[in-house]
């Protein structure tokens, strides 16, 4: 009988390099092409980004100063990379892609070295940053200064990656006892999939009403369980109040206004991330066969939404003490992000029916090139997000035909 | 009445319904049979209006369900093979929408959701949330919100596997019940018995067409191994079993 450790280290090498290659298949050309893109957007702003502010700071603090700088920037990264591939290796210790790995006969290191691979992939995105401020270093600092920093930081990132699976792997508890003496990965993966009986809540009441009105139920009830929904909304529902709050913070009516702006923008962007995410999360076998039109789906989302953010508008142009022009002006220039943000994020989820991960990851990439266009040049990350918006809407019409197969 | 027309559906380059019609009538109980890949998921599904077909249609009381389709799904209920649900919720909460959006009797709906609660042996979890349940629990959750409604037209995808026995002849009695209250259900399943002692006629589903329509008298006699319309199954889609020994 062949040893379990033996044979099991090609057979996962293998597995890893067929993984790779499939999924670079599947991506296709044009997503290459699309991701390399950004890639390369991401690599030049963080270039100018690094560079210009490493050349002063070797200006007025020396090399010594400049170097501290760009090495403070790299640990930023390097950290980045282990939140990112300790979070991974949680999701993927709940639910492990592949087969049921217990009924294998392989040995508990190489599937937690398999997870670490798996988690770690999202991480190398983080190289891209990283590569580009090293780069932003080259002509300001001494070679072999940039080389020790190079050759430190992939060795950092290695270790910082590592270091992140392997706590995430051994932090869940274990309540059943001979389950605790398992090695780390066997361990969750005895733990993984198992759904726990979960506590009880409160029966519901049945209730005549528009259909709308049933699904708007159905995501409050949805939303105000544990979950990524709830987060959202919390963050929503802080962002909101900081923003009415910084009224009342300094002295400075710009300043207060800039504060408020801010605070009120990232409350619209966080809403517009739940809806995107509600809109294209009903489970489909659930959801589909049921007499619900999309004007039902628009309206159960867009209409909570206008509610709480009026709200929010009207308290805004209440609270300042300034003149009621000031005011009216106020009310009128947020209303375009008001509309404008959540709107686009319920409706890229509409348009992508049964994918919320792929409606939450555009949305977040389109606000984030936004963001990136208005710092380049001014308002031009509003165009960019008025286009966002015209796309989705004429999009829109997918949700009535959805693959879901 | 559940009327498919030329109903033609492709994966890719792979036909998996090829301009597949029949009709399942009012009060009668259709099976549905086929080898794994013949075609029958992607036509429940997409009578369902879970996907689109490339062409065809299908009528569900005469509405289109991809033209009409508030019209088709208010007489429609679904069973799914994999059903999916909000995992944060109970059964009881995804019921209560159920009803809510199927536009039923509050009271109606919550008396009849707690009768087949307790039919289906689900009453002690229903207040817990879907997530820790188990796939049988599942399969009878999604059974419940589809005859929650009572509908004229039900399709059941494999909707009674991973029923424990009492649950399973609960259920077949609820498909009988609404059959005779003129309820047109179509059920797919892998299970021939199940089929045969259910079902009024059979439809037989090979490589995406409707290789043949049976009724009760047209599956004749089986064998010790193999049940009547097993048998009759296996021999109009070429597996037909090996001669039992005597």
């Amino acid at each position: 009988m062949p040893s379990a450790t033996a044979s099991s280290v090609p057979a996962f090498h293998a597995l890893r390099a067929r993984l790779l290659a499939r999924r670079a298949e599947s991506m296709g050309a044009r997503l290459w092409v699309v991701t390399l893109a950004i890639a390369a957007c991401v690599a030049a702003f963080t270039y100018w980004q690094v560079r210009v502010p490493l050349d002063g700071a070797l200006r007025h603090q020396g090399t010594r100063g400049a170097t501290t700088r760009l090495v403070v920037q790299l640990a930023v990264g390097v950290l980045a990379a282990g939140v990112i591939a300790g979070s991974r290796q949680v999701t993927l210790a709940a639910d492990p892609p592949g087969p049921e790995w217990l009924a294998l006969p392989v040995e508990p290191v190489s599937v937690e070295r398999h997870l670490r691979s798996e988690s770690r992939l999202p991480a190398l995105t983080v190289l891209v940053p990283m590569a580009a401020a090293w780069v932003a270093g080259i002509g300001l600092l001494p070679p072999l200064t940039l080389l020790a920093i190079a050759a430190g930081s992939a060795l950092a990132w290695d270790l910082s990656t590592r270091v992140a699976c392997a706590l995430a792997l051994r932090a869940p508890g274990v309540t059943h006892a001979p389950s605790r003496r398992l090695p780390a990965s066997w361990r969750a993966l005895v733990s993984a999939r198992r759904p726990a009986r979960a506590a009880r809540v409160a029966a519901p009441r049945f209730r005549a009403g528009s259909r709308w009105r049933a699904l708007a139920r159905l995501d409050r009830a949805v939303s105000f369980r544990a979950g990524s929904p709830r987060a959202r909304l919390v963050f929503t529902a802080l962002a909101l109040v900081a923003s009415v709050a910084a009224w009342f913070v300094g002295i400075d009516p710009r300043e207060q206004r800039a504060q408020a702006f801010a605070g009120f923008s990232l409350a619209c962007a966080m809403l517009g991330a739940w809806a995107a995410w509600r809109a294209a999360g009903d489970p489909p076998s659930a959801v589909r066969p049921l007499p619900l039109s999309l004007a039902d789906s628009w309206r159960a989302r867009a209409i909570p939404m206008f509610v709480l953010l009026g709200v929010t508008l009207a308290l805004h142009a209440t609270v300042p003490a300034v003149p009621w022009f000031a005011r009216l002006g106020l009310a009128l220039s947020w209303t375009l992000p008001a509309l404008l943000v959540p709107l686009f994020g319920l409706h890229l989820g509409l348009s992508l029916p049964g994918k919320p991960l792929a409606a939450e990851n555009l949305y977040y990439g389109w606000l984030g090139a936004g963001l990136i266009a208005s710092l380049a040049i001014p308002l031009f990350g509003w165009a960019l997000l008025l286009a966002g918006f015209a796309l989705a809407t004429r999009r829109i019409g997918r949700w009535k035909t959805p693959e879901v197969a | 009445m559940l009327e498919l027309r030329a109903l033609t559906r492709r994966y890719g380059s792979r036909l998996a319904l090829d301009g597949v019609s029949f009709a399942v009538p009012r009060g009668r109980i259709v099976g549905l049979l086929g080898a794994n890949g013949a075609g029958k998921s992607t036509l429940l599904r997409t009578a369902a209006g879970l996907q689109p077909p490339d062409s065809g249609q299908v009528l569900v009381d005469g509405h289109d369900v991809w033209k009409a389709p508030l019209a088709a799904k208010q007489a429609l209920g679904y069973a799914a093979e994999e059903p999916s649900f909000h995992e944060e919720l109970s059964a009881h909460e995804y019921l209560a929408f159920v009803a809510a959006v199927r536009g039923l009797e509050p009271a109606a709906a919550s008396a009849r959701t707690l009768r087949l609660a307790h039919a289906l042996e689900l009453a002690p979890r229903l207040d817990e949330p879907v997530r820790g349940y188990s796939h049988g629990m599942r399969k009878k959750l999604s059974f419940m919100a589809a005859v929650l409604h009572e509908p004229r037209v039900l399709l059941c995808d494999e909707a009674l596997e991973g029923f424990d026995a009492p649950s399973a002849v609960a259920a077949k009695a609820e498909l009988r019940r609404l059959s005779r209250a003129g309820s047109g259900i179509l059920f797919s399943s892998h299970v021939t018995e199940t089929v045969e002692r259910l079902c009024d006629s059979v439809i037989v589903l090979h490589e995406g067409r409707v290789a043949r329509e049976m009724t009760r008298t047209d599956w004749g006699a089986g064998s010790e191994t193999t049940s009547p319309l097993e048998r009759a199954f296996l021999e109009l889609i070429g597996s037909a079993p090996a001669p039992e020994a005597p």
